[in-house]
């Protein structure tokens, strides 16, 4: 408990600056939504997205029909929140990858592993921690998303759909920002410094969606989507399709395996002090 | 039981020993002094026994305890200051120690800790990143010192403390000693060792090179330096004295009889001057690193 309310001290400041940049970020593309949705707007993408191959519409995810579609609000909701998962993404995994190597890194460890405290309960205590910062900011982040994109919906787009289409995206996009918290926790066992943590999170990341790019790109390499939680976390996929159960079941097993062995590691580190 | 037990510790770094098969005991309700320069292996051997890192061979016992398997419930009962101290720089230093009060559940925490405010005059309300390194070790003093802890573990403990604050640190650390507190000091001011330790171990190129019992030194030995040539010496060595040096026309000897024998042999002609010392740490210290022998 002690150690929880110390690790949560040194996130306040980061939740709140991720916090407010996605809010910023969100209502600034919601703002642009209504011009969207003009019917002269409507009829050139429509000819213009209908121009387009297949492939390149896949590669930026981009939807004409049913409620991912790129003209109604929750699939333009759908297309610009690809990009901030992938951010939200990034800032899961870094609060992974700092929790444990951090206090390594800033030599605090000498102090709170002085205390009557064994490893595991460290890494219990940081991991509630980060995903209950974790979650705060998910939290926060899905009413900003339902509440900016029902101030800029146009007459056609009903407010219930919204909220429950939303709110699919981020009940589904969680289990995959919980995929890579434990993957930075797994790889703050073994990084040597809390320096390497954003060029490592950040490689991490945009390597999973690259390779979704080329699964999407390429039909002989389209088994690597099952490999990508990016891929899997599209927001038009999941408003069509949904996560299937063999992915559910296959992100689980992996938080399960990465968490196990942090502690595993933890347990047996020398801690660099 | 030992306070501590260290029997073949031996911790390897890229296959390079950093500590070679140390062997240690102290005794409940020692001042014990662990000496050593500067990658001597002290440091590797308190975080081995506090389980900082693991050992390739051996074993720690602390307080009868296994430092791998019972490592918390000795580190409920051990106190410790690192040489190198650093911590949560947007926390007060209030605010440390009351979380060091709560790790530990002290009943009467807040009392403690406003007792050591005081006396190490601390400013509590200061952030750490806003303190000097003497005013950061006097937080991880007492951090170390406020659970009352059986066992004391002191890493370099009084490096950037200015004098005033040592002569506090060591009169607070007596009071405890006095009180059942094992304290085993680590550090390369022998002075400090001399002082207050009651035995003190000597490493090396991380293996325990002897370990000397300081107490009985300090109450029977004297070094007796003498200045002149021709000096009779196989009188002094008669009666017991051990020449430690000999060069030009000083030489120092040590002697552990009364002081009456010794003195009709300093008034020889051939003696133009003569001091009588406590035996100083510092003789047996370059003797042993710079490569020479214990007499």
């Amino acid at each position: 408990m002690i150690t929880a309310k110390i690790e949560s001290k040194g996130l306040i400041k980061g939740l709140i600056i991720w916090t407010i940049l996605f809010a910023v970020i969100i209502f600034g593309f919601s703002a642009v939504y209504p011009q969207m949705h003009s019917s002269a707007m409507e009829d050139l993408l429509g000819a213009k997205l209908n121009g387009l191959s297949p492939a390149l519409l896949k590669t930026f995810n981009i939807s004409v029909n049913g409620q991912a579609s790129f003209l109604v609000a929750t699939g333009f909701f759908a297309y610009y929140f690809q990009y901030m998962f992938l951010a939200a993404s990034i800032y899961a995994m870094m609060l992974g990858s700092q929790a444990l190597i951090k206090e390594e890194t800033d030599g605090t460890i000498e102090f709170l592993y002085a205390q009557p405290v064994t490893r595991r309960e460290i890494v219990t205590s940081k991991f509630v921690t980060n995903l209950f910062v974790l979650a705060i900011f998910w939290l926060i982040s899905f009413g900003i998303s339902v509440g900016s994109t029902l101030i800029y919906r146009q007459s056609t787009d009903s407010a219930a759909t919204i909220t429950k289409e939303l709110g699919k995206i981020f009940v589904q996009e969680s289990l995959i920002l919980l995929f890579f918290l434990t993957l930075g926790f797994f790889v703050s066992t073994f990084i040597k410094s809390s320096k390497q943590s954003t060029s490592v999170s950040l490689g991490i990341v945009f390597g999973f969606y690259l390779i979704g790019i080329f699964s999407d790109l390429n039909d002989s390499f389209s088994w690597a989507k099952t490999i990508s939680p990016t891929h899997m976390g599209i927001p038009s996929n999941l408003l069509d399709k949904g996560l299937s159960g063999g992915n559910v079941l296959l992100l689980s097993m992996v938080i399960l395996l990465f968490l196990g062995g942090t502690y595993a590691f933890y347990q047996r580190k020398d801690l660099k002090v | 039981m030992n306070a501590i037990e260290l029997k073949g510790l031996t911790k390897l770094y890229k296959k390079q020993a950093a500590i070679d098969q140390v062997d240690l005991s102290v005794e409940k309700g020692e001042i014990y002094g662990f000496i050593g320069p500067n990658g001597a292996g002290k440091s590797t051997t308190i975080k081995a026994m506090l389980n900082f890192i693991y050992p390739d061979q051996g074993t720690a016992t602390l307080l009868g305890l296994d430092s791998i398997k019972d490592a918390k419930e000795i580190r409920k009962r051990t106190g410790y200051v690192s040489s190198d101290v650093r911590f949560y720089p947007n926390m007060t230093t209030f605010e440390i120690l009351k979380y060091v009060a709560e790790f530990h559940q002290l009943k009467n925490g807040k009392q403690q800790i406003d007792y050591f405010i005081e006396l190490f005059d601390i400013d509590a309300k200061k952030k750490m990143s806003e303190l000097s390194l003497g005013n950061k070790k006097k937080i991880a003093i007492t951090a170390g010192i406020l659970p009352n802890p059986e066992l004391l573990i002191l890493d370099e403990p009084t490096n950037g403390l200015d004098p005033l604050m040592q002569h506090r640190l060591f009169e607070e650390l007596e009071k405890y000693n006095q009180k059942g507190m094992t304290i085993f000091l680590s550090s390369h001011d022998l002075n400090e060792v001399q002082q207050h330790a009651h035995r003190a171990a000597f490493i090396r190129e991380g293996k325990i090179i002897t370990v000397q019992d300081i107490t009985k030194e300090k109450s029977l030995g004297k070094v007796i330096t003498l200045i002149g040539e021709h000096i009779p010496l196989s009188l002094f060595e008669k009666i017991g004295a051990a020449i430690l040096k000999h060069q030009g026309n000083e030489t120092r000897l040590f002697f552990e009889g009364k002081l009456q024998e010794i003195l009709p042999l300093l008034a020889d002609p051939s003696i133009q001057d003569f001091t009588i010392t406590n035996p100083e740490l510092e003789d047996q210290f370059m003797a042993l690193y710079e490569g020479g022998t214990v007499k």
